[in-house]
Formats: C-alpha cells, sequence, structure tokens
C-alpha cells in the first residue's frame, strides 16, 4: 500500500462515516480534506494532514507473506483537525434528545465523533477491507480560540501503520 | 566499497526451501559436548574430549497461520524439516540444518504489539557453506 492510498483511504472513511453537524448539509458536498483549510474555506471542517511516518522490518531479509514478497511497516501519524468557526450553531440529536452545540463544545463533539468511529471501525474496516495493520490514538489537542480567523481547533493525532510492499 | 557485515534485512530463512515470511528472530546454537579430563596436580585439563553433538535453535515470526502449531500439537511422532539459514544472496555464508524437530512451541499475545509465535527446534545434523 503506498502513502497516497493510506490518504485516500482515511479522508473516505471520514466521508463515510462521520455525519455533518448541519442536518440540512447537502451530502454531496464534501467538508472534510487532505491538508490544512484556507481561512476563507467553509467550516465547519475537518482537516487531514500526514505529519511524520517511519518504516520498521517486517521480518528477516523483510520477507512477508505471501513468502514471495518483501515489504516494511510504515506507521505514519496524521493531525486530524476539528475546525469550528465562530456562528457554526447546529441542533445535534443525541440519544434522541435535541442539542444546541457551537463553538467548542461543537469542536469537542465532532472530535468524539472521529476518535469514536475510527476505533469502532479499526477492525471491521481499517483492517480487513483496507488492509491497514493498526491505528491508533497518540495524542489531541486544543487550541486556543483564534480571535482573528474567529475558529476554533482541536487536533487529534492518529498513527495509522500500514505494510508496503516493495513492489509498490 | 565492500560491505563486511550483513544485518537483519540482508537474511533469507527457508524452511523446506520455502521462505519464512513475518520471521523477526532466529538463532542458532551448536554445542560439541565437550568434556575436560583433569590431572591430579594440574589445575589445567589434559584432554579436551568430544562429546555429543548438540544442535538446537529458535524461531519467531508474526502469529498469522497455524502452519507451525501444527508441527508441535500432535500426540504422535513429530514432522521432520529442513532448515536453511542464510546470510545475503550470493557470496555469503549459508548454515543447513537437517532432520530438524520442533521441541517446543510457544504464543506471546501482547496487548499493544504484534502476535507472535515462537519455537525451539533440534535438528539432527548441521552442514554450512560459503555461496
Amino acid at each position: 500500500m503506498k502513502i497516497s492510498d493510506l490518504n485516500d483511504i482515511i479522508v473516505t472513511f471520514l466521508r463515510t462515516y462521520i455525519t455533518h453537524p448541519d442536518p440540512h448539509h447537502d451530502p454531496t458536498d464534501n467538508w472534510i480534506y487532505m491538508d490544512y483549510p484556507r481561512l476563507d474555506a467553509t467550516f465547519p471542517r475537518i482537516s487531514v494532514t500526514l505529519t511524520s511516518g517511519s518504516g520498521e522490518p517486517a521480518g528477516i531479509g523483510d520477507v512477508v507473506s505471501p513468502t514471495t514478497k518483501q515489504g516494511q511497516y510504515h506507521p505514519i501519524t496524521y493531525d486530524i483537525d476539528i475546525w469550528v468557526k465562530k456562528g457554526n450553531v447546529y441542533e445535534i440529536t443525541i440519544g434522541g434528545v435535541k442539542v444546541k452545540k457551537g463553538g467548542s463544545a461543537l469542536r469537542d463533539y465532532l472530535a468524539d465523533q472521529v476518535i469514536k468511529n475510527i476505533f469502532y471501525y479499526k477492525g471491521s474496516y481499517f483492517r480487513d477491507q483496507k488492509n491497514v495493520v493498526d491505528a491508533t490514538l497518540d495524542a489531541m489537542a486544543s487550541a486556543p480560540y483564534n480571535e482573528d480567523a474567529e475558529l476554533f481547533q482541536k487536533t487529534l493525532t492518529f498513527t495509522f501503520t500500514i505494510l508496503r510492499e516493495f513492489s509498490e | 566499497m565492500t560491505l563486511y557485515v550483513y544485518k537483519g534485512w540482508n537474511a533469507k530463512i527457508y524452511k523446506e526451501g520455502v521462505l519464512i515470511g513475518y520471521c523477526d528472530s532466529a538463532s542458532v546454537d551448536i554445542a560439541t559436548g565437550l568434556d575436560p579430563y583433569y590431572e591430579i596436580g594440574s589445575r589445567t585439563p589434559s584432554y579436551l574430549t568430544e562429546g555429543n553433538q548438540e544442535i538446537t535453535g529458535s524461531i519467531s515470526k508474526a502469529w498469522i497461520d497455524i502452519n507451525y502449531l501444527n508441527l508441535v500439537i500432535g500426540t504422535g511422532s513429530l514432522t521432520e524439516f529442513d532448515l536453511t539459514f542464510k546470510a545475503y544472496t550470493s557470496g555469503a555464508p549459508w548454515i543447513y540444518l537437517y532432520d530438524c524437530k520442533f521441541e517446543s512451541g510457544s504464543l506471546d499475545i501482547p496487548q499493544d504489539g504484534v502476535l507472535t509465535e515462537s519455537y525451539d527446534f533440534r535438528a539432527k545434523s548441521v552442514g554450512v557453506k560459503m555461496g
């Protein structure tokens, strides 16, 4: 698997499983993208940014199964940022109850959705369907409110491990 | 420039001529069973007598199938196999281990790591070559 494949897998997953908080949002209108958003982008938004990675031998002789193939594990770290603009306030139904969320509360709600879904689908989606060996949450951090851009931001740092075969 | 050492990614391990995948470590031990003979009045041995040769080793690999476990779970005669350890594709040392049997196997299931299986084996005879 190539790194560009993993980028696509993560973005496609989030687009599929994270619901936009606006119940009137057009589902064909994407709000989750690779790389940090421009300040004039529409919000709320989720961005996926590859920040670092490394390579680890998958076995002696880099031999993996099937035994004729060679490869290495790549643990690749991504920042998944949740961006909410001042004024993004939506009525969200949680457990049958409608709750108004905006600002940092909406940001934290969306962050929880990302964490919950990545962990819930770690086996069935990432490993079984997409051959992503592991997904771990390394850190989470909230940025101070950006007065100029009127943005609330939270960064979730995940490491996704893939097996990259040498022929790729 | 000539490289004088080999690293793990250079090595290859074969079981019955088939490469072993996802192997994370392996070792071979050869004991010559030397028996020293000490005479009265001497603190050093007068003779070193060769004893039984013992060839043992171990293999550890990711637990992805039951092929290896099947070689230790039987209650009848254990299956014999040959192992080959090779330092590089050519011009490097090889070691052949003939008529091996696994004498023990174990699984390691860590909470946050790769699931591995490891085996201790014993061989009847050994051969080496540069090739």
